[in-house]
């Protein structure tokens, strides 16, 4: 057992090592301070090309992971290739499945450029070439042939009709045969006055005329589609003379493409198809054989000619490096936009959308694995992508048949790109375990440390660490004790006073809440206490808790005494952990024991209140007990354990050592000390194991007796192997520099009882026999005072039935 | 005010026919007159126990009687009616419609002398090309009938026929130079062939003579 002095408790900073005056002397320090193993991990990840080796960075939020990553995949980024521009152009041949290009870096911009110009001379050339009179000569050749070609085969009927006395009529829907008289048609009552011979002949005549107009009538489609055919050719004759120069320019220009070259030759084969496109024409002058009430690709028939840049690499200096803060199903694959027009949605290649993962593609895309996994088929679809090396642009209500309207289908895109998630450590666990694929998909585990080591030149390091965080805020500067506070500020939060937190993100809020109070004060130079005052406000802000817990402990509403003493009660410690902000309380405990069956109870337990861990710890004193004492008798006790007045959940085990002792107090029937609280777990041999928190507790006990005030005798047992862990504030430790409060250390369980009664614990001899007069002499005589009673019991056979009742029972 | 009448039966093109006299109307600031023909060698063939047509361009045979036909053309009227209507409305043009029963060429000859010009289709029964005729009386304005042939000839194909009545053989060639001048100007003059029918017969026999150097 050791009671602590001062300087156990808190391990200082020593001001000497620095030789600066302000950290502004400082250079900056490496980012990844403390983070050698995470640094290495991200090194080997990015630098492994085969699939798979996509990185999981999992770590504590605020230890700079994002910071990290970003950083190294930049520097490797920058010495790497630019990845290819991709644009999508539509698919002449599937108009639902747009095609994607794949162009060098910054061409992409430059091709559709080109697009736009040729789109432009076309419809300059392409009328240009329709009105020359050459065409014109030729369009009406073949127009007036057709039509000749009609009306002489029609002309041939009516003369044959006319020759033999029948006129031809048009009547609403076609053509009629009927007997003429002079120019016009004979009157149907002078026709039934005609013979009967006469009328049969007019009938018969008629009739053959019919069918000699069905035949001509079922030749004219074939003339016309004929006729069709010649206009068609001949507009594409008309049309290749304006357009080949012209695009074979754009071919010779991107000749090393063939992707390129060969979409220009579909492109031409288009335009000779759909020169009325680009005709500035009249309805009424719309040619024969052209359609121009029809397009595939949208509102304007020429947006098929346009190029979709998706990506494009223009400004980019290397390999890019892409963080998409909403990792959402499109913004992650792309997506394809709609336009409403006339109340429908409609949409073309040309309002498709890239995604992260285009973005990212030839570098390196930065993901929160959280944001993945929460939003609806982000995580299936970026794992489909990585699968499969390819992005597949579908949308979510294809995917799930939510939509059956005609959508697109774009070409899918190759994918080379390497995924570092950004997660917490359970998401890390919880998807190997529960995810078959992602361990074949993200190999490479990159684990950020919490904390670092504290040795000689790790102070120094931390202060170049503020330098370059105040420099990157435009922070003042720290003076070194300053920087000293800031590193024992480090060390406790890290719990440790062998530790440095590399929290990042605290470490830079400390900075600039300590900047604020510098500048309150007018200061240049932020100081310790502008440091500590920032430690005090954050606690301020976050303690209202606390503070409402120690008052009703101070009215009287909780009990919890910190002077006098009690058999069988003792203050235990708890760690209250409320959002970011964690404060220690003393609990107390009470221990009741009778004659019983040997079973320990947690009332806690019982209660459902306790935790696991809490549980385990009261049956581990069940093992203590009976391991320790009266070996040769059954364990014939009843032991109730309880945490006073705790209306939430109790757990962990770090007061089972306070529950042992409360029990070990109420089977010697000694009394306790209540100015003492203490803390620590225990093991069934009586070892008193480390626990956390264990500054909080401290200074939770220490701010109770200080409002009660410090008697002298008020102190706190921890266990030995905590000593290591002790940051505590100043006041405690002055406190206990001048003999108001004690901080102990104890091994096992024997140590503590001993300081707790003031009577020796009391160590067993070669026979098992404890000497007389010690703790564990008056407890295991009670133990076995409970098990004689049990045996005279048992020998006194069953007990026999109230004999009133054997009389009821025998009416 | 300067009257046109188009004629409006249902044959190919009428409607564009009908919104081209329609616009030429509105920027002339005349007044429009639709007029549908009953024609009569239709009724009477409907009337003829073995009425019978054959169906462009089905060829399928469908009979006729005189109830149907007198309905269908009822109908047709109906229609052509509304098309005008809905079209003045639009032009906030001045309108007029009326059904007549008779020959066509006799029904379109009878309607220049009551009005200024008329507009018609084709006159052939064996053209299924959309054609235009335009009808007028000697000493119409030259400009006009230049003007009314220049808006409506996009629409058309082939050869335009300007039907001029009550000329007489001294004054027409002077007329005809001065239309013929007019249209050369907007490259019309080659497709229009000037006929000065004494009447209907004679109209009759001119349209069914072939057509020389128009196209």
């Amino acid at each position: 057992m050791t009671n602590l002095s001062p300087d156990k408790l808190c391990r200082r900073c020593d001001t000497a090592q620095f030789s600066f005056t302000t950290t502004a002397e400082l250079v900056d320090a490496e980012y990844a301070l403390g983070q050698e193993r995470a640094v290495e991990a991200i090194r080997f990840g990015i630098g492994m090309s085969p699939r798979g080796y996509n990185l999981f960075a999992m770590g504590p939020e605020g230890v700079g992971r994002h910071q990290i990553v970003s950083q190294l995949l930049a520097e490797r980024a920058a010495t790497e290739k630019i990845p290819d521009d991709w644009c999508y152009v539509f698919n002449f041949n599937q108009a639902h499945r747009p095609k994607a290009l794949r162009l060098p870096a910054g061409k992409g911009i430059e091709f559709r450029r080109d697009m736009e110009r040729l789109v432009e001379d076309l419809r300059a050339g392409i009328p240009a070439a329709f009105e020359s009179d050459a065409y014109r000569a030729q369009r009406r050749e073949i127009e007036s042939e057709l039509n000749e070609r009609q009306s002489q085969a029609m002309g041939g009927v009516e003369e044959s009709a006319s020759a033999q006395g029948i006129a031809l009529v048009r009547t609403p829907a076609g053509f009629g045969f009927a007997p003429r008289h002079e120019d016009s048609v004979m009157e149907p009552q002078e026709f039934l006055k005609l013979p009967e011979k006469e009328r049969k002949r007019l009938e018969a005549v008629i009739g053959e005329l019919q069918e000699e107009l069905g035949k001509v009538l079922h030749e004219m489609p074939k003339w016309r589609r004929e006729a069709y055919r010649k206009l068609k050719e001949l507009n594409r004759e008309i049309t290749r003379t304006a357009v080949s120069g012209l695009i074979e320019d754009i071919r010779l220009k991107y000749a090393a493409l063939p992707e390129v070259v060969a979409y220009m030759g579909a492109v031409q084969e288009d335009v000779l198809d759909h020169a009325e496109y680009f005709l500035q024409t009249k309805e009424t002058e719309a040619p024969v054989g052209m359609d121009m009430s029809h397009s595939e690709a949208g509102e304007s028939p020429l947006r098929r000619l346009a190029v979709n840049v998706l990506v494009e690499r223009t400004s980019e200096a290397g390999a890019p490096v892409v963080y998409e803060d909403n990792p959402t199903h499109d913004n992650l694959i792309g997506r394809i936009e709609h336009l409403a027009q006339m109340g429908a949605l409609k949409t073309d290649f040309t309002l498709i959308q890239a995604g992260a993962l285009h973005r990212a593609n030839g570098g390196y895309l930065i993901l929160d694995a959280h944001r993945v996994l929460t939003q609806p088929f982000a995580w299936e679809a970026l794992k489909r992508s990585l699968r499969s090396r390819q992005i597949n642009m579908e949308s979510l209500g294809q995917a799930l048949s939510l939509i059956s309207t005609v959508s697109l289908q774009p070409e899918c895109v190759p994918l080379d790109v390497k995924v570092v998630l950004i997660g917490q450590r359970q998401h890390y666990y919880l998807l190997h375990q529960y995810d078959p694929e992602f361990a074949s998909l993200f190999k490479v585990l990159v684990d950020f440390e919490d904390d670092m080591d504290r040795h000689p030149g790790s102070d120094l390091q931390f202060a170049g660490t503020m330098a370059a965080i105040t420099r990157r805020e435009s922070l003042r500067p720290l003076d070194r004790e300053a920087v000293a506070r800031v590193v024992e500020r480090a060390s406790r939060l890290a719990a440790d006073s062998g530790k440095l937190t590399v929290q990042m993100m605290g470490l830079a809020d400390l900075l600039r809440e300590s900047d604020h109070w510098a500048a309150q004060s007018k200061e240049q130079i932020i100081t310790a206490p502008h440091v500590q005052r920032a430690i005090n406000a954050m606690e301020e802000r976050s303690g209202r808790v606390r503070s409402r817990l120690r008052e009703n402990v101070l009215r009287g509403t909780l009990l919890v005494d910190t002077s006098g003493e009690r058999a069988g009660q003792i203050n235990g410690l708890a760690v209250m952990q409320l959002g970011g902000f964690a404060f220690g309380m003393a609990n107390r405990i009470t221990a009741r024991v009778r004659l019983g069956s040997g079973r320990v109870v947690d009332i806690e337990r019982e209660t459902d209140l306790g935790g696991p861990l809490h549980s385990k710890g009261v049956l581990i004193l069940s093992g203590f007990l009976a391991g320790r004492y009266a070996q040769g008798v059954p364990l014939s006790l009843a032991a109730s354990l309880v945490f006073e007045q705790s209306y939430g959940g109790v757990d962990g085990d770090s007061a089972s050592s306070a529950e042992l002792y409360a029990l070990l107090s109420a089977l010697a029937d000694l009394p306790l000390p209540q100015s003492l609280a203490v803390t620590g777990s225990v093991n069934q041999h009586g070892d008193v194991q480390a626990i956390g928190g264990v500054n909080e507790k401290i200074e939770g006990f220490f701010d109770l007796c200080k409002a009660r005030g410090l008697s002298g005798k008020q102190g706190v047992l921890i266990p030995a192997s905590n000593v290591k862990h002790l940051m505590l504030k100043d006041e405690v430790v002055e406190a206990v520099a001048a003999g108001q409060f004690a901080v102990h250390a104890v091994s096992t369980i024997d140590e503590g009882i001993a300081l707790l009664t003031g009577i020796p614990a009391g160590a067993a001899d070669n026979s098992g026999q404890f000497p007389e007069g010690t703790v564990n002499y008056r407890v295991e005589q009670r133990l076995l005072k409970f098990a004689e009673q049990i045996r005279n019991r048992q020998s006194n056979g069953p007990r026999r039935r109230p004999v009133r009742a054997r009389k009821r029972g025998n009416q | 005010m300067l009257r046109i009448v188009v004629m409006q039966q249902a044959w190919p093109a009428g409607d564009k026919l009908l919104r081209a006299a329609a616009g030429a109307a509105t920027r002339m600031n005349s007044e429009l007159t639709g007029l549908f023909i009953e024609d009569s060698d239709l009724l009477k063939l409907a009337g003829m126990p073995f009425a019978c047509e054959v169906c462009f361009p089905s060829a399928t045979r469908r009979e006729l009687n005189t109830q149907q036909l007198e309905r269908t053309l009822r109908s047709l009227a109906e229609e052509a009616r509304r098309s005008l209507e809905a079209l003045a409305r639009h032009s906030a043009l001045r309108s007029s419609f009326r059904v007549a029963r008779g020959s066509l060429l006799a029904e379109l000859l009878a309607s220049v002398s009551e009005t200024d010009v008329v507009v018609a289709g084709t006159l052939s029964r064996v053209s299924s090309a959309p054609g235009l005729s335009v009808f007028c009386v000697a000493g119409t304005a030259p400009a006009v009938i230049a003007e009314l042939i220049d808006d409506l000839a996009p629409w058309a194909y082939g050869s335009i026929a300007l039907v001029v009545l009550g000329a007489d053989a001294d004054t027409l060639p002077a007329w005809e130079v001065e239309v013929r001048k007019r249209l050369a100007r907007k490259g019309l003059a080659r497709r229009v062939r000037v006929l000065a029918p004494g009447d209907e017969r004679e109209l009759y026999a001119l349209l069914r003579r072939p057509v020389e150097g128009a196209g």
